[in-house]
Order: C-alpha cells, then structure tokens, then sequence
C-alpha cells in the first residue's frame, strides 16, 4: 500500500507540483496565521508573544458579552449584512440582466465601463467626496436650501447612515459585480435565443426563460459566499464614513474591535474573542445556506 | 486507487504544512539570534575598546543607527537638512524615521509593540494620557527604564527630579523623559483661545458676551444674520481646530470639564464625567449644536480641516490657542492668504470666557508635560548613553540657541550677549527657520515642547514672527494673569494609577460626548444613561480606589 501510494504520487508528480504554490499559499497566509486565535483563551503579554502568554480561560468571551457596546455591534452587523443581501446582492444581477438587453455593443461597453470604474476608488477618496455632497455646506445642501428647505445633516443622522452605506456602495460596487453574470450571460449558447425568438418569445420571455435560468446557479454560489461573508458588514467602507454620531445605527463588529484594541487600550485577547466569535457564526451562517440551497434544488458548494 | 490519491495529496499537504510551520519556527529563532547579536558585537566592542583607551574616551566613535517616531517625520527629514546633518554628525548617529500621524499615533505604537518593531526613540502620549497603558508597557518590559543615576545628563536629570514628573515612577524607575510643554502650569492659559471676528461682532452690534446665553445668542447671530452680507446662508457660528479646544468654551459653566481633570464632588474624588454639573454642558453643547452656532460638521471633519471655514470668513468664531496665530501657516498667515490686503489684527481679536458661577474667570491648566519619550527596550546600553547624551544636548542652552536662531555662522553672529540675525528677509520679516530646516519643528521639541520659547517676548521672536504677533501674544498672556485663575486641578490624579481606574480608559469620552450633541434626544438623559454605562467599566470602583488614595494623602 505504502509503495503504491508513493508511485502513484511519483507518477501524477508534475500535478502534485501544479498543487503545491496554491497548498504553500493557504498554508502560510490562511492556515498558519490561525494560530493567533489562541489569543482569546489568553492573557496577551506583547513581549512574550502569543505562544507564551498565559492561559485565562473563557474570561475574555465573559467580559466581551458584558458590554452593551459589543451587542449593538452585534445587532447592527445583523441588519447591515441582511440589508447587504437583500438589497446590494440583487443589485449586480438586476445591472448585469439591463446591461445584456442593450443592443448596441459600443453602448453596452460604455456603460459596463462607467459602472465598473468606481470599484478602483478606495474608500478613503470616496468618503472625501462624499463629504462634499453631503456635509452642511455639500452639494446636495445646497440644493436642498436653494429649493427652501432645512438644511439635513446626512452625515451625522443615525436614521440615515444604513441607507447612506447600502447606496454608495451599490454606486461603487454594482458595475464589478455585475461582471460576473455577464459572464456567465455571455456563455449562453446564442441558439437557445434563435429558436426562443422563432417560437414567438419576446424579450422579457427570453430574459425569463433562458437567460436567468442560465445565471441562476452563479446567483446561488455568490449567494452562499456572501451569506458566508455575512457577519464581516464592510469595515473598509463603514469606517471611512462613520463617526460618534451613528455608532448607534453604524457600529459593526469589525469597527467596534478596531477601536477597543488601538485607540481605547483594550486587551488584544477580548478583540481576538470577537473576531472567533465573529468566525464561527460566519462558519455556520455558509453551511446554513450552502444547505439551504441545496435543499431548493441547487448545487451547492460542497 | 482515489483514496489513495486523495491519502497522498492530503500527507504532501500535511508535510508541507509541518515544513512551513518548521520555517517559521526557524524564523524565530533565527530572529533571536539577531536580535541578541548587536549585543554580542557591541560587548566585542566595548572589550575591543577598553583594550585601546582612545576610543574609550570618546564616546561617540561608534557609529550608530537609531530609529525614531514623531508626527509627520517623513517630510520632515525629507530634505535632509543642515540641522539634522548637524545634529547626525555632532552625534556620530543616522537617524532613521518612522512616520506617525496625529490621528492613529496610538494605534501605530500599540502595532509596533506588538509586531516587535517599535523604533528606539518612541514618541507617543500615554503617560498623562493612559497611564493604563504606560503601566502595561511597563509591566511587559517594552521600555526601557532610564539610568538611577542620570548625573551625565545634567538637564535630562531636571525633568526626572521635577516634582509633578515622580507620579510615574513605576518601583522606583523612570521609563520615559516627560515632554514639558511649560516651564510651569501657568503658562497653559495660552493653550486655549477662542477667535473672533471683531468685525462681524460690530457689523451685528454684539458687546463681548458676558454669559453662555450671551455667547450662544452671539453665534448663532453669526450662522444666522449674514454677517458676511453676500445674502447667503452660508456661515458657521464657531468652528474648532479639535474637540479639546472647543471645550474650553464650557470652562464657565464646569470648570473641571475645560482640562478633564478629576474633582471632589459630596466627599469623593470623580472624574468629571461623573460629575453633576455635566448635565448643564451637555445641555449648552446642544443648544449650540441645535441652533446652528456649532459648525454643523465638527464631528465628520479631521483634525484642522474646519480652521478653513474660518480663514475663509464662513465662520465668525475658531477654537484654538494663541500660539498657533504667528508662523508661516499660522491663523494669521492663512486669514491673511484668503483675504488678501486685510490685516488680521483689524477683523479678529481673543474672546475672554465670562466669570464662572462662583464670579472667577478661569483659565486653561493642565499637567506640566504633554506627550514622552520613551525608549526601546531592545536598546542596548551603548545606545541608551547616545539617546541620552543627545536629550541632554536638546535641552541645553546651547541646544535652544541652535532653535532660535539657526547656524552660527549662517543664520546669525554673535558677540557676548548680543545677536546678530544674518538670514535673509522675506517682506518685513526674516524667513522662518522652520521654513529653511524642515527638520528644525522635529527635533527642536524632541526633548520639549518648545512652546515657552515661541511665547517669550524677545528680539529673535520680534524679529522672525514680527512686533504685532509677538505684542498680540504677550497681551494675551498678561491679561489671563491678571484677570483670570486657573482651573482648580487635582495634578496628582492625572498619574495616578489604581487597577480600577487605569481601566477607565476603554472610555471614549469625546465620542460620547460628540453623540449627545448630534442626537435628538433629551441631552441631560441621554449623558445619564451613558455614565450609567461607564459603571459597567468599573467607574465606581476607580472612584472608591482613588478617593482611597487620596485620603491616603490627606486630600
């Protein structure tokens, strides 16, 4: 056995080697690291290191599950990743599918282009020249006071902070997703159209009957992933435009760890709870939906 | 067979996996080895050295790399200027910057400590302003603690013998040089200033406000009544360059509040968050914010951004200090850029704070020191002497000349007592030092703020920033010594450190504060419920612990 298991590996040696730089790469950067998460059953002593900081037990989770900030953290990545799925998911596909009925090619680019370019802005440019739209001397301000209304402070109402971040991140995100399900769309045999159109189908029937059965099973994947990405709520973007005053409608886990462990001098290790915390829940929200779909009839992802 | 496949690929992962975690071990190791090889060289080097007393009497033959933190460092040394050549080579050193910013400089140290790369010099602001974390830092050997006896360093001994600075001795040892701001409390009053526009206050017909109301009404009139007279909406009542400026405006109202001291309140010592008379500045930040007097923007904008409100007349009012005026991008420099041909003495002038409750004006105190230097501890002792040495000189005499009036030589002669400023005029006044050595502002206020000598009236001062900054400033100084008091403060709370109330600083009193302001609700309830939050952190216990403490001392 042990010798036929060598020789196989000796003669599939040039996949083994395909193999290697992407099991070096998760090992090193994916694996390897994890070993940081021991921090949340410990003391962390900076100069000794994580392996030789001293065992505390559960205590970090027990302070963490104290402190009424962590919850509202909690709630707000809850509605902010819901809101994501239910409204910046949707989205992609709803812009690819309008894309595809443009006819003209040169058309159908050009907007593909100027819907992609925001997603190479980052989010610290973007937050800036949000601040001129919306701040109180803003572009929208002024208009606002123009037409004789009370001037809004759209940057500081926590009322207004969710629909602010789904908004702007559609405006900066959608034209990249999309490509995906264009992608897909553009791998549909152009036959099933030629004979959809000979029965007498019209355009909203073709979209109906051929083109969205045919990007549904991408629609699934992408949706365990982002279900699986549930509980991460966009620190990138949700830090670049939060401030004190929506903390209590803006406050997402991943922020609310940002600041207790460097600006408010709290321990590494009650941080470290949060993110395991934070890892396990996204570990059962992706089975939960890979089982999900596959109960409706998809194909899953394992 | 695909079993065995499957064996094979997951046993080459698995010895991968263990090769990997085998390097990094490796890694480690190697690390260590490293890092105690200066050590090993430097003990060959000093055996070396005694064997040849020549070199032993010269303590900078050896060359050496130090690295060092401070605000914005990166331009600063950009140029490489005469200044810091002069300060490498007297030394025999190569100063090697490292970059922090004055929004995250304690977010980056927190990060190099526990990445293991703090630079040798570290700048960072936790003595007075975390003492928890200066215990914490202490307690797990990340500085080092300065010699018992610092009598090579005659002016670096100063500053640990300083009475205020023995609050953060930890077991009888120094583990950081205090950046003293003044040579005493008082000079503080400066600290804070609120602008005005003088000319807006007389177009409006607006006395000096002698109550909150009066202030509140004055600039609200200022967001409100086009003061500016273009027929627009479009300015601000009062704009602050941080929320700690901004503060001072509640001084009447809590005078404890303008320096966030801890003050005695029913028998106990409390932090003045927990204090009774908040309710009534929460109450007034609100109004202000409410009415429009407060820049409706303060909590989004970073730090200074809003100062171009005022230099661009959309706001009648800037909460900063005095010093800042005078410099080439001082208030007035850049009021002066944005309304060319106007003098800013003419349209701006300091707005005095009203007598508190108890009929006193109060001014601005604080502790001695703002921000340290604190060192490495992988420094070695050879290192420590050369940081030493270097502080001392930076603390001299001769250092504060080199700071006030540049080269010899270059920038000015001298003969006895008198100077003889050389360096060029641009307009009426010479060119800034800072201006012609970029790395001057560093590593002038490495050791020490040098905000006493950028406040003194003498002739460099007169002649660099002119007679009217220097005259402005100075009036200033002397009518807060006249008519006003500093803030009663219990200086010894600031260090104080009991387990309890180094916790406290998981508090974020600005962010709180800002969302009582932004919010709806009732102001006064709202700040209740958020201090009733700051028991669950351990706020009674730090109020009994330092009440303790200060019994302990009979106060």
């Amino acid at each position: 056995m042990e010798k036929r298991l060598g020789k196989e590996i000796y003669k599939n040696r040039y996949l083994y080697i395909l193999l290697l730089p992407t099991v070096l790469f998760y090992a090193l950067f994916q694996y390897f690291p994890m070993y940081g998460v021991l921090l949340a059953f410990k003391e962390y002593h900076i100069r000794e290191g994580i392996l030789r900081s001293p065992w505390i037990g559960m205590s970090n989770f027990e302070e963490l599950v104290k402190q009424s900030e962590f919850w509202r953290a909690f709630r707000n990545t809850i509605i902010i990743s819901v809101g994501r799925i239910a409204l910046e998911f949707p989205a992609a596909i709803a812009l690819a599918l309008l894309i595809n009925e443009v006819v003209r090619q040169k058309l159908k680019k050009f907007y593909q282009t100027v819907y992609t370019f925001p997603h190479f802005i980052s989010w610290v440019i973007v937050s800036g020249i949000m601040f001129n739209f919306l701040s109180n001397d803003g572009v929208l301000n002024q208009i606002v006071a123009a037409l004789g209304f009370d001037k809004q402070t759209f940057m500081t109402d926590p009322g207004l902070f969710r629909p602010i971040v789904f908004l702007s991140n559609i405006w900066k995100e959608v034209g990249w997703s999309a490509i995906i399900y264009l992608a897909a769309i553009a791998g549909i045999n152009p036959e099933l159209y030629e004979a959809a159109r000979v029965d007498g189908a019209g355009r909203w029937q073709q979209l109906r009957a051929i083109t969205w059965p045919s990007i549904r099973g991408t629609a699934a994947i992408l949706l365990i992933l982002a279900v699986g990405n549930a509980m991460n709520g966009g620190f990138d973007q949700i830090f670049n435009l939060y401030n004190p005053g929506v903390y209590a409608t803006g406050d997402i886990i991943d922020t609310y760890v940002y600041r207790a462990a460097f600006s408010d001098g709290s321990s590494f290790g009650v941080t470290t709870a949060v993110g395991l915390f934070k890892a396990v829940l996204n570990f059962a929200l992706l089975y939960g939906a890979n089982y999900m779909v596959k109960r409706l009839g998809g194909e899953g992802l394992v | 067979m695909k079993k065995a496949k499957l064996l094979g690929s997951a046993g080459l992962s698995a010895v991968m996996l263990a090769s990997v975690l085998a390097g990094c071990g490796n890694n480690s190791n190697n690390e260590q080895a490293s890092a105690s090889a200066p050590a090993a060289a430097s003990a060959d080097a000093s055996s070396s050295a005694s064997a040849s007393p020549a070199v032993d009497a010269d303590p900078y033959a050896e060359h050496l790399d130090l690295s060092v933190s401070w605000w914005g460092i990166g331009v600063g040394f950009e140029k490489h200027d005469e200044i810091l050549q002069k300060l490498e080579k007297d030394f025999n050193v190569a100063l090697k910057p490292m970059d922090i910013g004055w929004d995250n400089y304690k977010e980056k140290a927190q990060v190099w400590a526990a990445a293991g790369q703090l630079p040798d010099i570290i700048t960072n602001s936790i003595t007075n302003d975390n003492p928890a974390t200066y215990n914490e830092w202490v307690k797990q050997g990340l500085v080092h603690a300065l010699p018992d006896d610092l009598g090579a360093y005659p002016n670096v001994e100063k500053v640990a013998k300083a009475p205020e600075v023995q609050g953060i001795y930890r077991d009888g040892k120094l583990y950081a040089i205090p950046r003293m701001t003044y040579p005493n409390t008082d000079m503080w009053a400066v600290d804070r200033a609120i602008y005005v526009r003088k000319d807006w206050m007389e177009k409006l017909g607006i006395q000096d406000p002698k109550t909150f109301d009066e202030f509140e009404a004055m600039l609200t009139a200022f967001a409100t009544k086009d003061p500016d007279g273009n027929n627009k909406q479009d300015t601000a009542g009062i704009v602050m360059n941080t929320l700690g400026y901004f503060k001072s405006v509640f001084v009447p109202t809590f005078p404890q509040f303008g320096n966030q001291s801890w003050l005695q309140e029913d028998g106990k010592w409390i932090p003045f968050y927990a204090s009774k008379q908040m309710d009534n500045v929460v109450a007034q930040a609100r109004k202000l914010y409410a009415d429009g007097a407060l820049d409706k923007d303060f909590a989004v904008e970073k730090a200074g951004e809003a100062n171009q409100k005022f230099y661009q007349n959309k706001a009648g009012a800037l909460a900063f200090n005095v010093d800042s005026v005078g410099g080439a991008t001082g208030i007035r420099a850049e009021w002066e850029k944005n309304n060319p041909g106007q003098n800013f003495f003419d349209h701006v002038k300091i707005l005095h704070l009203w007598p508190a409750a108890d009929g006193t004006v109060y001014r601005h105190t604080t502790n001695s020191w703002w921000s340290e230097t604190m060192i490495n501890a992988d420094v070695d002792d050879k290192k420590l002497d050369r940081i030493l040495r270097i502080y001392d000189w930076l603390l001299s005499p001769a250092g504060k000349e080199l700071f006030d009036y540049g080269i010899e030589g270059k920038d000015f002669t001298k003969s006895g007592d008198q100077y003889t400023i050389t360096r060029p005029k641009d307009g009426d006044a010479f060119i800034d030092l800072k201006k012609e050595y970029p790395s001057m502002d560093i590593i002038s206020q490495l050791a020490m703020w040098r905000n006493a000598s950028a406040i003194e009236d003498s002739p460099i001062n007169r002649a660099a920033k002119g007679d009217d900054v220097v005259q402005f400033v100075q009036d200033e100084l002397n009518w807060q010594m006249t008519n006003a008091k500093p803030i009663p403060t219990a200086f010894e709370i600031f260090t104080m450190s009991t387990p309890a109330k180094d916790k406290l600083s998981a508090i974020n009193f600005d962010d709180d504060f800002t969302r009582v302001i932004l919010s709806k609700d009732d102001p006064v309830q709202m700040w209740h419920d958020i201090v009733k939050g700051y028991d669950g952190k351990g706020l009674q216990q730090a109020i009994s612990e330092v009440t303790a403490e200060m019994a302990k001392q009979g106060k």
